[in-house]
């Protein structure tokens, strides 16, 4: 019946110049279902697939395979990362907008269609990968990640935040990828479109429900929800909308976390003291950052590449005299 | 996120309890015939006719630019099937072609799932309900019920 229906589309889709994909048009069996017999009629028109295969552009298969695609489109991106960091030299305030807009992106639509457990590896990887890029501005300076750790995750987390929040809108895929599944299901399950069992998917979104932070962080109400962000933009589809306002109600769990863990009106002797002084810097900052990147392609306003990646080291918490190095000159314009 | 993305998800959920085929049409875009994209228009929208003849009726030159050892090349030819490179229309003058072709398939065989996106006609075939695993066939460990079904799904 299989090999009949394959034989109809080649008959029918042939005479005007449609031929089936030889490497992506094969047949992806379950692992409890018995391959096609050698020799037989449906072999001869297609291929087993014995893992994987892509679907509208998204890896379905057994779990290994699902986690090692997503592995591997992470590599594949670093070519792009790389090409950014060396535009640091020339401009650094585009290279860090284009970090954000493009390389922070690039990974979005495997997060919509990828099951998050199945993405652990691949999101830490790749926002591991992003963060990276993100202190090697510029590249010929001393390499920021040799500063303290704590500074380094709570500079990464302050990056994470929206701009309104305060942050530089790079949020990560850690918070990323389940609400874009979670969007992405639920905009499924509500399209009339496809007649979609919820049994299908319960797994899978029980299993992004239960990854760190992530229920809590999700309003428990219809209001609360409304409340999470404002966002009006018309251009926007209803899922993006969904996952918008799930990344906005996660983007409130750090910043809790962050105001929580390093509270402005503490006891002088408390050693966190340090911490909060800098964490409160850079929350006051965040004015200063949205001009900035809003002003990028105004000519007039374009920055020196050294000084801004001074001003942004200095932003997230990672002073060059926090690694016990001299201020360069470039500070002293700041 | 649009319609791939709920499409990947929906045969994700259908992949844990059946299997799926996708039938990537290959060069697709370039490779249809300009007659059956015009053939299309005709039986399927026809105030449009004029307009797609205006763009696609006439023969139109392309400029392909390539590096050949290092030395750039430009080759001119004719654009005589398929819709054009980066042509608004493209994707909604080959759905349009293959409209007739994607219905009688699914007409003809309704036991497969089959949603198509463009391009993609994913299909996939229902599960058998849970059995026993009594040996293997082919080398492969499966269950009484795939044992089955299976030599009527892939007769």
């Amino acid at each position: 019946m299989l090999a009949d229906f394959l034989a109809d589309y080649d008959c029918l889709a042939n005479p005007i110049g449609i031929h089936r994909h030889p490497a992506n048009g094969k047949l992806l069996v379950p692992t409890d279902a018995p391959l096609p017999a050698p020799g037989s009629r449906l072999l001869a028109l297609t291929a087993v697939a014995p893992d994987f295969l892509i679907v509208a552009g998204a890896c379905i298969g057994t779990d290994t395979e699902v986690k090692l695609h997503a592995l591997r489109k992470v590599d594949s991106l670093k070519t792009r990362a790389n090409a950014i960091i060396r535009l640091c030299a020339v401009n650094s305030l585009s290279a860090l907008e284009l970090i954000g807009q493009v390389a922070n992106n690039a990974l979005n639509y495997h997060l919509q269609v990828t099951p998050p457990h199945l993405m652990t590896e691949a999101v830490a990887t790749f926002a591991g990968m992003i963060a990276e890029a993100r202190l090697l501005i510029p590249p010929h300076l001393t390499p920021v990640s040799e500063g303290h750790p704590i500074r380094l995750h709570r500079a990464n987390q302050v990056a994470s935040l929206a701009k309104a929040a305060g942050g530089l809108g790079h949020t990560t895929a850690l918070i990323k990828s389940p609400c874009a599944y979670l969007a992405t299901t639920l905009s499924l399950l509500s399209d009339p479109t496809f007649d979609v069992p919820v049994c299908l998917l319960n797994d899978d979104i029980e299993a992004a429900l239960r990854l760190p932070g992530i229920s809590s962080a999700i309003p428990t109400s219809t209001k609360d929800f409304a409340l999470a962000g404002h966002l009006s933009e018309p251009r926007l589809s209803t899922p993006r909308k969904v996952q918008g306002k799930l990344v906005v109600a996660c983007d409130a769990a750090v910043r809790a976390a962050l105001l929580r863990d390093n509270p402005v009106d503490i006891d002088p002797s408390d050693p966190r003291l340090h911490e909060s002084n800098h964490l409160t810097l850079i929350l006051t900052r965040s004015q200063a950052t949205r001009s900035l990147s809003a002003s990028q392609f105004l000519k007039a306003s374009r920055a020196d590449p050294l000084a801004f990646a001074a001003y942004m080291r200095f932003y997230f918490l990672m002073l060059l005299a926090a690694l016990g190095h001299e201020l360069p000159a470039c500070w002293c314009h700041l | 996120m649009g319609d791939p993305a709920k499409m990947a998800t929906f045969f994700r959920g259908l992949y844990n309890a059946g299997f799926a085929i996708t039938q990537d049409a290959c060069n697709a875009f370039n490779a249809i015939s300009r007659q059956a994209i015009m053939d299309a228009v005709c039986k399927h929208w026809p105030e449009g006719v004029d307009l797609i003849n205006a763009f696609y009726g006439p023969d139109a030159l392309v400029l392909y630019e390539y590096t050949v050892d290092g030395a750039g090349v430009v080759a001119v030819f004719v654009s005589m099937e398929g819709t054009r490179q980066g042509c608004v229309l493209g994707s909604f003058l080959f759905d349009l072609a293959m409209l007739d072709i994607y219905n009688a398939l699914t007409a003809k065989y309704p036991m497969f799932v089959t949603y198509a996106l463009t391009d993609d006609l994913p299909l996939a075939i229902k599960p058998p309900p849970p059995g026993t695993t009594v040996g293997t066939l082919t080398g492969r460990s499966c269950t009484i019920c795939w044992l089955i079904s299976w030599p009527t799904m892939i007769a």
